[in-house]
């Protein structure tokens, strides 16, 4: 499984519905140990959203400094994210995340540090 | 730092990638993870190159960018050049390695493209100025 086959891919509810699509894999560093690097980084979920413009560039996820505009614009565009564990997905197949959860479930991703 | 969380796309792609001497070895284009038989798929690699690269662009230009590495590169079956997930250092503004650049395939790559492509190229001989 490649990064890039997640990223961007729709995520639906067990109702068929769309809660969004993946704008970003959060990983933690608590897998099995690979070589010298200690453990290795486990899928812990994903961050789903709506639109994903400006989601990359990470002003409303991390703590860069933004001028105040482009700020507030994309922590509106972000204000819908949701973070959806690994242990919610049922299956993955040909580009969508088919999930047990509904929207209402689900909590905005927390913020971390960079 | 076990237990430490990143978000992949945000600090791990495009990323720079370094070797133990401090030179460029290319850049994260792409992550591999293994899905166990229980639990959480898991980074075993980064993939790097444009043999990673073209499956991110898509459409046309990925297309091209894909018959180009595979005309280019020495193997029959050319794939996107891995890095070892067991090999990278530490994760920050850029991904460091414990190997030097050159026991990595992506170096081989490049070097192969410098000794077929470039080094044929007139006045590539020629240091600049």
């Amino acid at each position: 499984m490649r990064l890039t086959d997640l990223l961007d891919a729709d995520v639906l509810d067990p109702d068929g519905h769309t809660l969004g699509h993946v704008h970003d894999v959060r990983l933690v560093q608590d897998g099995p140990p690979l070589g010298n690097a200690g453990a290795t980084f486990r899928l812990e979920g994903f961050v789903v959203g709506g639109t994903s413009f400006g989601a990359r560039l990470g002003f409303a996820r991390s703590n860069v400094r933004a001028p105040w505009l482009l700020n507030q614009l994309f922590q509106r565009l972000q204000a819908d994210e949701r973070f959806v564990p690994w242990s919610c997905v049922r299956a993955i197949s040909e580009g969508r995340l088919f999930v047990d959860v509904r929207v209402h479930e689900l909590r905005a991703p927390e913020p971390l540090s960079s | 730092m076990a237990g430490r969380r990143i978000d992949a796309a945000l600090r791990l792609l495009d990323r720079q990638i370094i070797d133990v001497d401090g030179m460029l070895a290319g850049k994260v284009d792409d992550l591999e993870l293994t899905v166990p038989q229980t639990g959480a798929p898991y980074v075993t690699a980064i993939l790097a190159g444009p043999g990673s690269l073209s499956r991110r662009i898509g459409g046309r230009a990925g297309a091209w960018i894909e018959s180009v590495h595979r005309r280019l590169h020495p193997s029959e079956f050319p794939g996107p050049a891995s890095v070892s997930w067991g090999v990278v250092h530490e994760v920050g503004n850029d991904v460091r390695l414990s190997v030097k650049k050159d026991v990595l395939e992506v170096d081989r790559l490049e070097q192969w493209t410098r000794d077929h492509l470039i080094d044929r190229i007139p006045g590539s001989d020629r240091a600049p100025d």
